[in-house]
């Protein structure tokens, strides 16, 4: 049976100095400093050739920076969620109401016509924004001031979209002059006979 | 696509004769055809005149009261697309007070509400 010997004891190799070089309390390292653990690492007098994969790491600089931008899109995600989804929600319910079927559209409406444009959530809250108290100083204006300047605002801007609208229907061209232009009433009302008796618009 | 159709709806809608509004109003918005009851609609709006409007208002079935919402809603945008929107706000007004038919008076107050909004 092979006798158990005390590894320090037979290997003369290996001396106090070393174990004190491969202690972690007593590892000095050069001013090169190097994060691979296996660096210093001697297995059998052998260094390992592994390229050091944490060289380049710095992480107190991106982390500082990902804080930043972390809170500065947390903020713009606040007032994005503020005001424009409120807007959005008064847009898809009405169009929700129209699209839905015919007896929906008086609900749509109903809710439209009830809800006056500076009372739209997001709308409201932004007034409600503009016309607190510790802004108005700096401003510099008064109240009705301000009031008045958000109403005409939202006027006008239905006033445009509405003209806007028009604009594109009217554009739409309307076809007058073709061979049924010049017929009485009487020749037509024969003519539309015959061709909805065809079958309608679409052959 | 059967040109012929919307060619002759067009020259009715053109016609200075008030018997084109008839012609249109008894094969176009009686006919089974959702696009022709469609097209004819707008038709009679675009006309702009009392007898053609009140065709696509006050009657039950018809234009603004049709059953197809695609109907309905083609003759409300054609309305709210006017320029002169004087002689509809007219018939709308009569419609709301006069009207014996609840659903229809509800419907036109529902058409006004949406001009007063445009």
């Amino acid at each position: 049976m092979a006798k158990i010997i005390k590894v320090g004891s037979q290997n003369p190799t290996f001396t106090s100095q070393k174990i004190q070089k491969a202690s972690p309390i007593h590892t000095h390292r050069n001013s090169n400093d190097v994060t691979n653990p296996f660096k210093f690492t001697n297995f059998e007098g052998n260094t390992l050739q592994f390229a050091d994969v944490f060289e380049g790491f710095k992480p107190q600089s991106s982390s500082r920076l990902r804080m930043i931008a972390s809170s500065a899109t947390g903020t713009m995600n606040k007032i994005k969620s503020a005001i424009p989804e409120s807007i959005a929600n008064f847009v898809r319910k009405v169009k929700t109401g129209v699209t839905l079927a015919w007896s929906h559209v008086n609900n749509a409406w109903d809710y439209a016509k009830n809800t006056n444009i500076s009372d739209v959530p997001g709308i409201k809250h932004t007034k409600d924004f503009l016309l607190a108290e510790r802004h108005l100083p700096s401003f510099g204006i008064s109240i009705s001031g301000v009031k008045e300047g958000i109403s005409s605002r939202a006027i006008n801007l239905g006033h445009s979209a509405m003209e806007k609208w028009n604009g594109i229907i009217s554009n739409i061209s309307f076809h007058g002059k073709h061979k049924y232009s010049n017929m009485s009433v009487a020749e037509l009302e024969s003519h539309l006979a015959a061709a909805l008796a065809e079958g309608g618009i679409n052959e | 696509m059967n040109k012929n159709v919307l060619e002759i709806i067009d020259a009715l809608t053109a016609h200075e004769d008030m018997d084109s509004i008839r012609v249109l109003e008894e094969l176009g918005t009686n006919s089974p055809d959702n696009e022709v009851r469609e097209y004819t609609s707008r038709a009679l709006v675009r006309k702009n005149v009392h007898d053609s409007l009140k065709v696509v208002i006050i009657n039950q079935g018809k234009g603004i009261n049709d059953l197809s919402p695609a109907v309905a809603m083609s003759t409300i945008n054609e309305i709210l697309a006017l320029k002169d929107k004087s002689e509809v706000v007219r018939i709308l007004d009569d419609t709301i007070n006069l009207h014996s038919d609840e659903s229809v008076k509800e419907n036109a107050r529902s058409v006004k509400s949406l001009l007063a909004l445009s």
